[in-house]
């Protein structure tokens, strides 16, 4: 009598292992790296561990040992910023996908947390959480078989889901975002969150530190509105709760996203915030369609070989 | 706690992905599907611990995005530069490069606030020089801040914008920092919208002692 291994259930596989499309995947890979380039050259993790002993006295020891961080580093860090500059292009680039999305994660992973260690242990909010989860993802997936300048085929043909189940999990990554913010609310708040009340004192708080307002027109003009401030907060927490919908239909991103962008800029233009996650939203996006439509051919006519689809795993409805 | 958890919530999901994704003899035994569910679910777990938990478990973070509410009167820390006459100046949000202006300013009311009092004078004294430094640099003519240097316009904003408040450098202040004070300041957000309100302002720190006036 042999063992058998159990097998996931029909839903389960019917989600997660429906056939992806190597160029939307290799879109996912250059789509986050430059994304981390951005965010990474325009901070300088070396010189803040170079900063004065006494700038350290409020992280703990297990802080340090979390992240491996310790005063006095700067140009260890120097070099470990320039590593991870170096990674993330081979990860643009597709060069040993496996090396530089692993050594880009791990070395965010213990950069990114100078930005706040003195006041906080975790950089929450400043870029890259999901960037690492994702790299770490694409380092075992097939990420550099299209748009990749060193691109080697498997001697073995790929199963289609290969390509499939990285992104969807990506994809599921950026979502959460909007979930758990969305859940955070209602959390901490409850229900009155949606509230005309609420969100117009949000916006007067928002507003009323001159130190951190740019602009300062739309928000104080929604603040005085009452509807405007019920239907901003109802339209919030559509959105937040709404998102999940992309993953499971995937004809809504097509006005999903174009809110999304929409939300962000009226975030931006109330309260000032600039969301650093945005560019992820690109992972939405379908690749081959586009390249297609650019191309002003059909997609299936494409140069990057599409694996064959097995019978029993016939796509969910692509666009 | 959650702060005790999330490494090891980072070194499980590392390991899985190294165990179950990888390729190795004793893992291959086990269909593939089945390892990349385990992966996924290991996955969906940690990610949802922190989400539904509302525990920050960095990299897997609880997204609490503008999820709270604002009491009437609001309390704001403000940090301001002296110049070597008394006159206090604020600071442009480039000046404590590559510290980033939330951060020194949350930082130095949260936590340097309590350190002992050369430590605490120390942090000070390091924030006027950085200061000094970018107000010299922004009087030149040159940039304000240092994050800019490869990027240029193209910079990543931090998280919450701030004005560009020494741009032109005639804004810049001319003579030389030489102390730095922390407020708080607290008002009604009703009542400073509707022009009534008086901000309320609390010397927490002055260094030196001297630039207190």
């Amino acid at each position: 009598m042999t063992a058998r291994a159990p097998r996931p259930p029909g839903w389960w596989d019917r989600f997660w292992f429906a056939p992806g499309s190597p160029r939307n995947l290799a879109a996912a890979r250059i789509v986050f790296a430059l994304h981390a380039l951005w965010i990474l050259l325009s901070r300088d993790y070396a010189g803040i561990a170079a900063l004065p002993s006494s700038f350290w006295g409020g992280v703990s020891a297990q802080t340090r040992w979390r992240f491996l961080l310790f005063p006095g580093h700067g140009p260890l860090e120097h070099a470990l910023q320039l590593a991870t500059v170096a990674a993330l292009i081979g990860v643009a680039l597709g060069l040993w996908p496996r090396l530089t999305c692993l050594a880009s994660a791990l070395l965010l992973y213990h950069l990114a947390p100078l930005e706040t260690l003195f006041w906080k242990a975790g950089a929450t909010e400043r870029g890259f959480e999901v960037a690492i989860l994702a790299l770490m993802v694409l380092a075992f997936a097939p990420c550099a078989d299209a748009w990749s300048v060193r691109r080697r085929l498997s001697p073995v043909p790929r199963q289609p889901e290969e390509y499939g189940w990285p992104l969807l999990l990506i994809q599921v990554f950026v979502v959460q975002i909007y979930l758990f913010g969305g859940y955070a609310k209602l959390f901490h708040v409850g229900p009155e969150w949606i509230s005309a009340h609420n969100l117009r004192m949000l916006l007067l708080d928002f507003n009323q530190v001159d130190q951190d307002v740019v602009f300062h027109r739309l928000g104080p003009w929604i603040a005085a509105r009452p509807w405007a401030c019920l239907l901003t907060a109802g339209g919030a927490i559509a959105l937040d709760f709404g998102f999940i919908a992309m993953l499971f239909w995937k004809r809504s991103r097509r006005f999903i996203l174009p809110i999304a962008l929409l939300f962000h800029a009226g975030i931006l233009l109330t309260m000032n915030i600039f969301f650093l996650n945005l560019p992820q939203l690109l992972v939405f996006v379908n690749w081959d369609w586009l390249a297609g439509c650019l191309r002003g051919r059909s997609p299936l006519r494409t140069a990057v070989p599409t694996p064959p689809v097995p019978r029993a795993a016939i796509p969910r409805s692509c666009t | 706690m959650s702060q005790d958890l999330a490494p090891f919530l980072f070194a499980g999901f590392l390991l899985s992905a190294v165990v179950l994704l990888a390729e190795w003899p004793l893992s291959s035994r086990l269909p593939r599907r089945l390892r990349v569910s385990l992966f996924i679910l290991y996955t969906l777990g940690a990610t949802s611990l922190a989400g539904f938990g509302q525990k920050d478990m960095y990299p897997f973070a609880s997204w609490p995005l503008i999820a709270g509410t604002i009491p009437p009167f609001y309390t704001h820390p403000r940090l301001m530069l002296v110049d070597d006459a008394g006159v206090e100046h604020d600071v442009d949000y480039r000046a404590w490069e590559p510290l980033g202006f939330r951060e020194v300013r949350t930082w130095f009311d949260r936590v340097a606030i309590s350190f002992p009092a050369s430590e605490r004078a120390a942090a000070a004294r390091q924030l006027v020089l950085m200061g000094e430094t970018a107000r010299k640099r922004a009087r030149a003519g040159r940039s304000v801040g240092t994050l800019d240097r490869v990027l240029g316009p193209l910079t990543a904003p931090e998280f919450l914008l701030h004005p560009k408040r020494w741009s032109d450098s005639s804004a810049v202040p001319p003579r030389p920092f030489v102390g730095l004070r922390l407020y708080r300041e607290t008002w009604n957000l009703e009542a400073r919208e509707s022009g009534r309100g008086a901000v309320h302002r609390l010397l927490v720190y002055s260094w030196p002692e001297t630039a207190a006036r």
